[in-house]
């Protein structure tokens, strides 16, 4: 039996030039990040997931009422921009990890690793999804919150350099974490157990949601070792005016330890993230996938 | 074969792998050539997905020589596997890309991919086109998987037990397909599966893997007349006892048997195993050996048990 193989035939193809590769991972990798935008866009129930989050944010921002301590800046200002930095942490430590999970669980990080370049393509792509996702619910909270309940904005250019380099800082921060998380949590159903106490337990004592102060020392200082209470420092350094420093633990914004903070954050997850990421990739295998499919079914979680 | 690399598209010698002390495969030795279709048949636990991962750069061997494609496995970097195509038996991943969109989506990653639109009226999936994959049947799905193996033209084709599950039609159409590939395509494949009769529809030449261990390897034909070289006398003798002899010799067992009754034999037949008795045999024998060591290959096979018993 001989191949008839068409033009450019099987031992033609062997050597790709190297120059030519990167590009195509790129191209591809956007590619991909545009089509899982476009369904995220139209899946229904995991829009309305990031929708409600903004939508429980403009409620508390329209209900709280009252002022930051002494100084004339709404509460309700200091709980938005505690938020916004929640939801850029939710997104880099929750949503990221959980889709890690699940998409390296269905194969589909396996059909990119049995891919020529499948895998920058696919760290392209998570990149793109993610950022675009974190810009859009950023800016949907503040436009919103602005227009229906008088939120902050930031002020001048120095506020919005600042939300820039926090916002970006804070995905770095996160994000790369995030994606160390997934690479090592066992399947979808535990890891949603196992990511959410604890980003729970951070919101309510970074000082997202109300003033830090009103927490006890030992809270605090635990609280600070997290990025999430630098990313909220952050977001209020750049949405609130000065005078609400004075409710700050430090009566400023550090904005410099903010930076070192998250920077440090961002480093340790790139050391984390890059070995675990290869090994996650590395094991995968049909035989490992079929493994964890059938005990899945097993459990129930999914149809057999 | 073996001195001529260009044509051997896989090449294992002493390939061995053993997970924590147990040892799973114990030297195999495979050459798969140029434009075959190879089954590797052997019932589950044997170590055919061990060996097709190791192959498919997937594991890391404990031992032996292994050149796919003129490479290491363990080493294949983008450009060769470029030239591999994948078919697993758990894929579930992108449920909700549309069939034509996901195959588009990785026709990019490869230079000089196959048409998209051609490929799925190959693999029969043109009226699908729209649909998320999600909505696939099973054997839609493993067609659509088909075609995302070899929308960059590859080589070689892996198709690991393609056909669980499938319904007797989804069974034939997809037989259909692989034929088609490797006949019209010229595809290497390399399938893996434990059903003798898909091995013997589809392959070239197929090698029985048990326990660990190339039992048997040759052309379909070829292991069926080995097969039924040694065939089985069954007889009732004197003491009214029913007796059974397997010999490569019946016509000379038969002769001795009448001269030492000087007279007919009662209830004498000779028959022929088919390779299909030989490999249930096979199956049967080592898990009887494996039971202890609590590897269960346990075959479904109760008629089988009785007649290795009593051989």
């Amino acid at each position: 039996m001989t191949g008839t193989t068409t033009a450019g035939g099987a031992g033609a193809r062997g050597v790709a030039p190297p120059g030519r590769a990167a590009p195509r991972h790129w191209r591809a990798g956007l590619l991909r990040g545009g089509v899982e935008l476009r369904h995220l866009l139209r899946n229904p129930k995991e829009l309305s997931g990031h929708l409600t989050n903004v939508v429980v944010a403009l409620l508390l921002v329209g209900y709280i009422g009252g002022e930051v301590a002494d100084t004339a800046t709404p509460m309700s200002h200091l709980v938005l921009a505690g938020f916004a930095a929640y939801l850029l942490f939710q997104i880099g430590l929750v949503n990221l990890p959980q889709m890690l999970v699940a998409e390296r669980e269905e194969g589909t990080l396996l059909r990119l690793r049995a891919t020529p370049g499948g895998i920058p393509a696919y760290l392209v792509a998570k990149c793109l999804l993610v950022v675009t996702v974190a810009v859009g619910t950023l800016g949907l909270l503040l436009v919103a919150a602005a227009v229906v309940a008088e939120g902050p904005l930031p002020r001048g250019v120095e506020g919005w350099l600042t939300l820039l380099w926090v916002s970006t800082l804070g995905l770095l921060a996160v994000v790369p974490l995030g994606a160390a998380i997934g690479a090592v949590l066992p399947n979808p159903r535990e890891a949603l157990a196992l990511i959410v106490l604890p980003t729970m337990g951070l919101l309510v004592t970074s000082g997202a949601v109300f003033p830090i102060t009103s927490l006890p020392a030992v809270v605090q200082q635990v609280a600070s070792v997290f990025p999430l209470k630098w990313m909220a420092q952050g977001l209020r350094a750049a949405l609130l005016p000065d005078a609400a420093r004075v409710a700050e633990p430090a009566g400023s914004w550090e904005l410099p330890m903010v930076a070192m903070v998250l920077t440090a954050w961002a480093i340790l997850g790139f050391l984390l993230a890059i070995p675990l990421l290869r090994r996650a990739a590395r094991r995968e295998s049909g035989s490992r996938l079929s493994a964890r499919w059938h005990k899945a079914a097993r459990s129930g979680a999914v149809p057999a | 074969m073996t001195g001529r690399a260009a044509d051997a598209v896989v090449q294992a010698r002493g390939m061995t792998m053993s997970y924590g002390g147990r040892d799973v495969l114990h030297g195999v030795d495979l050459d798969i050539r140029r434009g075959e279709v190879f089954a590797l048949l052997g019932p589950n636990g044997a170590g055919k997905t061990t060996s097709v991962e190791i192959l498919e750069g997937f594991r890391r061997r404990s031992g032996g020589e292994v050149r796919v494609l003129g490479a290491d496995p363990e080493r294949g970097d983008d450009a060769w596997r470029a030239r591999v195509g994948l078919v697993l038996q758990s894929w579930r991943d992108h449920g909700r890309w549309r069939v034509a969109e996901l195959l588009a989506h990785f026709a990019t990653y490869y230079r000089g991919p196959r048409d998209p639109a051609a490929l799925l009226a190959l693999v029969g999936l043109s009226e699908q086109a729209g649909q998320r994959v999600e909505r696939l049947s099973g054997g839609q799905r493993r067609r659509l998987d088909v075609a995302l193996g070899i929308v960059g033209h590859p080589e070689l084709l892996f198709l690991d037990e393609p056909t669980t599950g499938f319904d007797p039609r989804a069974r034939r159409e997809f037989h259909a397909l692989v034929e088609r590939l490797a006949h019209e395509e010229g595809v290497t494949v390399l399938l893996t599966t434990h059903d003798l009769a898909e091995a013997e529809r589809l392959a070239d030449r197929i090698a029985m893997l048990v326990a660990g261990r190339i039992r048997a390897i040759g052309t379909p034909a070829e292991l069926a007349s080995s097969a039924a070289a040694r065939a089985e006398v069954r007889w009732t003798d004197a003491e009214g006892t029913p007796r059974r002899e397997r010999t490569g010799d019946p016509s000379r067992l038969v002769w001795e048997l009448h001269r030492a009754a000087s007279g007919p034999i009662a209830d004498l037949e000779v028959s022929r195993p088919s390779l299909e008795d030989t490999y249930l045999r096979m199956v049967h024998r080592e898990g009887d050996a494996a039971a202890g060591a609590g590897g269960g290959v346990g075959h479904q096979d109760g008629a089988m048990t009785e007649e290795v018993s009593a051989a």
